[in-house]
């Protein structure tokens, strides 16, 4: 992407008035993506992101910039004048780089890029009749199909030298479903770090039908009851909670300067002993995935609590100089527009001994949370909030009636010692995450978790 | 430079038989101070730029964009283009808009702005700091203290006769400070924005950042009651621009609003008048053009309570028989187009926020939400939120409150407002930049213990 004697060049320059460590990230990347409306394509995009960044550290402090010009002398004047905004002490540096492209794991089949735009739309039809055709109550099916390749060189003043390349793709439809004017909405959607192979092993007419379904489900559901209840939450997506409740207190970025209530844990008991989390960027193909993480690290599997022990954050490179401990390969960034910090790549609870039937059976009266929705959290005093897409009651251990306007609230430390029973049906699934280094692809997962009890805001006095 | 390439770029376009073509340029320059502990601990400087293409091909239109500019980008541009209208089944009319009608001019660009000391920028958040934590032992550290400046210009120009170009910058500090007390934590946000550096208030962060943190320390959930609301300005302002979606016509048109059909009707209580005013100077979401370069006018959404008008972009217009209301919207070079307002308000009442607050015998005062991406349905109307604030008994402000949530319908609380305060207030924490007052609401679900 750029000839080594440049992006040596580039990082001399950075480090000519002072700074101790100098980074470049060069992104190009390609997007596409699709539009459909009930059935007719709307909109379609597709173009071209490229552009460079250089970072420099001063020991704590470090100057970040970027731009789209990367003509060389643009780059070295840039770096320069990065390296004046640190006023620091000019050394003498001297980089060898090691090639480092061994590591080459998420094997792409099919290239989006490759694929002519009719098969895409071919498919997304597919979904459409699906999710128009299941009920005469749906008035309304939005289709959206999105693929990128990002590829990126990353070095640094240290020798390191890696290139990478980044497919995705991701296809969702949404939709509502109306009666007597009141409307209710369901959205699904599947992506994975492969390539259009994807869509060989997806059953997106599947995807279409469950948006519908869960549409229709909630045009019959009843106001969710205020009060504190316990609540299982499903597999899948349901891993939002602990992303949420916990993921973003983990990161160095939070931990680093003492903003987590995690901050200083480690080694002690922060979950119930049924608990084991782990953010894993290595596995084949997955959303989160990649083969190195944005400061030029390899991915690896971070255990971050086993049987409720807090063993591990995720750190990046700078933060990790402040905490005095080394990278755990969970820097990433949504472009070049951004400086990477720690973030989650895929973040799961494992299995547990439970079985689901017994969570619900074990419950009187609670909420049943089969999707839900998005959340946020403030990592400084573990407050967060996340959305129930579809909700059931379940009374005298059996599921009853859909509820709606469910909102489950609570503090991280506090759910995560109310896990009750984990069980044993582990699905992935897939997210959007934003935060200070951009919104980035972020994998979820956990088995069906009962949690003893948790705020469920709804509308109906219980 | 860019300018000669575009022409290149419409003459390879209109022999690929593209009927019209039209070139978005955007270019921000922008600048980021943190300071942690006395020092600069993250620096920002950049510049960047795009360029969004869009064509009519056969009656469809196409779009395509790019960072780069060299004449592979330019070939990008045009087989992009191509290939996205060619897909296209959509059956709306679609075209560009010619340079007509009358553009207000608009100066919120200040040429100062970059030249203010850089010196000065950085001692401002390192006093900033000094100032919070001398404010009160109990203010730990700053989670956030932050300068941005940003500079932002772009161009619109076409083959059918649009030339238009706009220059705007501002400045914007922030503090969030870390409050603990008896091992209760607490955060809060304070902010100052403008497009003089030497204009913004460090005092005024400070106060209101510490008063947010603090306010909150010891808060608690109460029982989960249905009871009056009191929604202080700034919350109602985000509540209400997380709905805005609703007013587009392009949702309105594809039975995703349900304001299908109600213009002429009483869709909320008479004290409702939503404003929308592209002119309003000083304000951060001032334009002369949209993003498709149709001149903007000022115009009420909501007029004591009756719904007014969608907002349109030129297809959406056509569509509904109408002329756009210079409401089309791009996120960036790299969007498609959209519709969104600028600035826009609620009138304010007429009565202060201490007299409504004193009508209530006990109720709950909401100053903030969060998750409000996530718990609400813009299409149903149904909200479920996490939010904060006080107890309200007797008519006085009482204990803070907070792990709680506040349930209802969009459409059902517009019509339970009982009062509106006089406090107008715009929040840069809204998804537009809105502005509301304070009012009162009969009653909602809170939720807790």
């Amino acid at each position: 992407m750029l000839e080594q004697r440049l992006v040596r060049e580039v990082l001399l320059a950075a480090l000519s008035k002072g700074g101790d460590f100098a980074e470049i990230y060069v992104e190009d990347r390609f997007n596409t993506s699709i539009e459909m409306i009930k059935g007719k394509i709307e909109k379609t995009l597709s173009g071209r992101d490229y552009g460079v960044g250089i970072r420099i550290f001063s020991g704590l402090n470090s100057v970040y910039t970027y731009t789209n010009n990367s003509n060389p002398l643009n780059l070295v004047e840039v770096a320069k004048k990065a390296s004046i905004a640190l006023k620091g002490i000019p050394v003498s540096a001297k980089i060898n780089f090691q090639m480092d492209n061994s590591k080459e794991s998420h094997i792409i089949k099919t290239d989006p890029q490759s694929v002519p735009k009719n098969i895409k739309v071919d498919l997304m039809r597919k979904g459409f009749e699906a999710a128009y055709g299941l009920d005469s109550r749906v008035n309304q099916v939005v289709v959206n199909y999105m693929d990128y390749t990002q590829n990126v060189l990353i070095a640094n003043s240290e020798g390191k030298f890696v290139e990478d390349e980044r497919t995705r793709t991701r296809y969702t439809v949404s939709a509502v479903a109306e009666k007597n004017g009141a409307m209710q909405t369901g959205s699904i959607g599947k992506g994975s770090g492969k390539g259009f192979e994807l869509y060989e092993e997806t059953d997106v007419e599947m995807i279409g039908r469950e948006a519908a379904r869960i549409a229709c489900t909630m045009l019959d559901a009843r106001p969710a009851p205020s009060g504190k209840f316990p609540v299982v939450i499903d597999n899948k997506f349901g891993g939002v909670i602990f992303h949420e409740a916990c993921g973003h207190g983990l990161e160095a970025t939070s931990v680093a300067k003492g903003n987590s209530v995690f901050a200083g844990k480690l080694g002690q008991k922060i979950a119930s002993d049924i608990v084991t989390a782990v953010d894993d960027g290595t596995v084949l193909n997955e959303w989160g995935s990649a083969n190195y993480d944005d400061e030029g690290m390899p991915t690896q599997r971070n255990v971050l609590i086993e049987n409720g022990i807090l063993k591990s954050y995720m750190i990046d490179k700078l933060n990790g100089r402040r905490m005095n401990m080394p990278s755990t390969g969970s820097a990433r960034r949504q472009s070049y527009k951004f400086a990477p910090t720690s973030r989650m790549t895929n973040t799961y609870i494992l299995n547990g001994n439970s079985k689901f039937e017994d969570m619900i059976q074990s419950i009187d009266k609670g909420l049943y949370a089969k999707y839900l929705g998005g959340g946020s959290v403030n990592t400084a005093t573990g407050e967060f909030n996340f959305a129930v897409q579809e909700g059931y009651m379940i009374e005298n251990g059996k599921i009853t009636v859909p509820v709606k306007g469910a909102t489950l609230i609570g503090t991280g430390m506090d759910i995560l010692n109310r896990i009750e029973m984990v069980s044993d049906n582990f699905e992935s699934s897939e997210g959007m995450c934003g935060s200070i280094s951009g919104s980035i692809p972020a994998g979820l997962g956990q088995p069906a978790l009962k949690v003893s009890e948790i705020t469920v805001g709804g509308r109906e006095e219980a | 430079m860019i300018r000669i390439q575009i022409d290149s770029l419409f003459d390879k376009g209109r022999a690929k038989g593209f009927t019209a073509q039209e070139v978005y340029y955007q270019e921000n320059k922008k600048l980021t101070i943190s300071v942690f502990e006395g020092q600069v601990d993250k620096f920002t400087l950049s510049e960047d730029g795009g360029l969004s293409y869009r064509v009519i091909h056969g009656g469809k239109m196409g779009y395509a964009y790019s960072e780069r500019f060299d004449d592979e980008a330019m070939d990008l541009l045009l087989n992009e283009a191509h290939g996205n209208a060619e897909v296209i089944e959509s059956e709306d009319e679609v075209f560009l808009h010619d340079g007509s009608g009358t553009y207000v001019e608009i100066d919120d660009f200040n040429p100062e702005l970059t030249k203010q000391s850089m010196d000065d920028k950085i001692k401002f958040l390192i006093d900033l700091e000094n100032d919070l934590r001398a404010y009160d032992s109990r203010i730990k550290r700053l989670s956030y203290n932050n300068y941005v400046e940003v500079e932002s210009s772009k161009f619109i120009v076409n083959t059918e006769g649009l030339d238009v170009e706009d220059k705007s910058n501002y400045c914007m500090a922030y503090a969030m400070p870390v409050v603990e007390s008896d091992g209760d934590t607490r955060t809060g946000l304070g902010y100052d924005i403008g497009n003089d550096f030497y204009a913004l208030s460090r005092s005024k962060i400070t106060e209101a950042a510490a008063r947010e943190s603090l306010g909150m320390l010891g808060a608690e959930p109460i029982s989960s009651k249905t009871c009056p609301i009191v929604l202080k300005n700034e919350a109602f302002a985000q509540l209400f621009s997380a709905f805005m979606g609703i007013f587009s016509a392009d949702r309105v048109q594809k039975d995703m609003s349900a304001l299908k059909g109600k213009i002429g009707q009483k869709i909320a209580v008479d004290m409702i008048t939503l404003i929308e005013d592209p002119h309003m100077s000083g304000a951060m979401a001032s334009a002369s053009f949209d993003a498709e370069g149709v001149p903007t006018v000022p115009k009420r959404l909501i007029e004591n309570g009756v719904l007014k008008t969608y907002l349109y972009n030129l297809k959406t217009a056509k569509k509904g028989g109408v002329n756009s209301t210079g409401n089309a919207s791009k996120g960036s070079y790299k969007g498609t187009i959209g519709t969104a307002p600028s600035n826009i308000y609620i009138e304010p009442g007429d009565v202060s926020f201490d007299e409504m607050v004193s009508s209530i015998d006990e109720g709950v005062l909401i100053v903030g939400f969060q998750g409000l991406h996530a718990g609400l349905d813009s299409i149903s109307g149904d909200f479920s939120l996490q939010c904060h604030g006080f107890e309200v008994g007797n008519g006085k402000i009482g204990k803070p409150v907070s792990q709680i949530t506040v349930s209802g319908n969009f459409f059902e609380m517009i019509n339970e407002i009982e009062r509106v305060a006089d406090d107008l207030i715009f929040s840069i924490m809204a998804n537009d930049y809105m502005g509301a007052p304070s009012i009162t609401i009969k009653k909602m679900a809170i939720s807790g213990i």
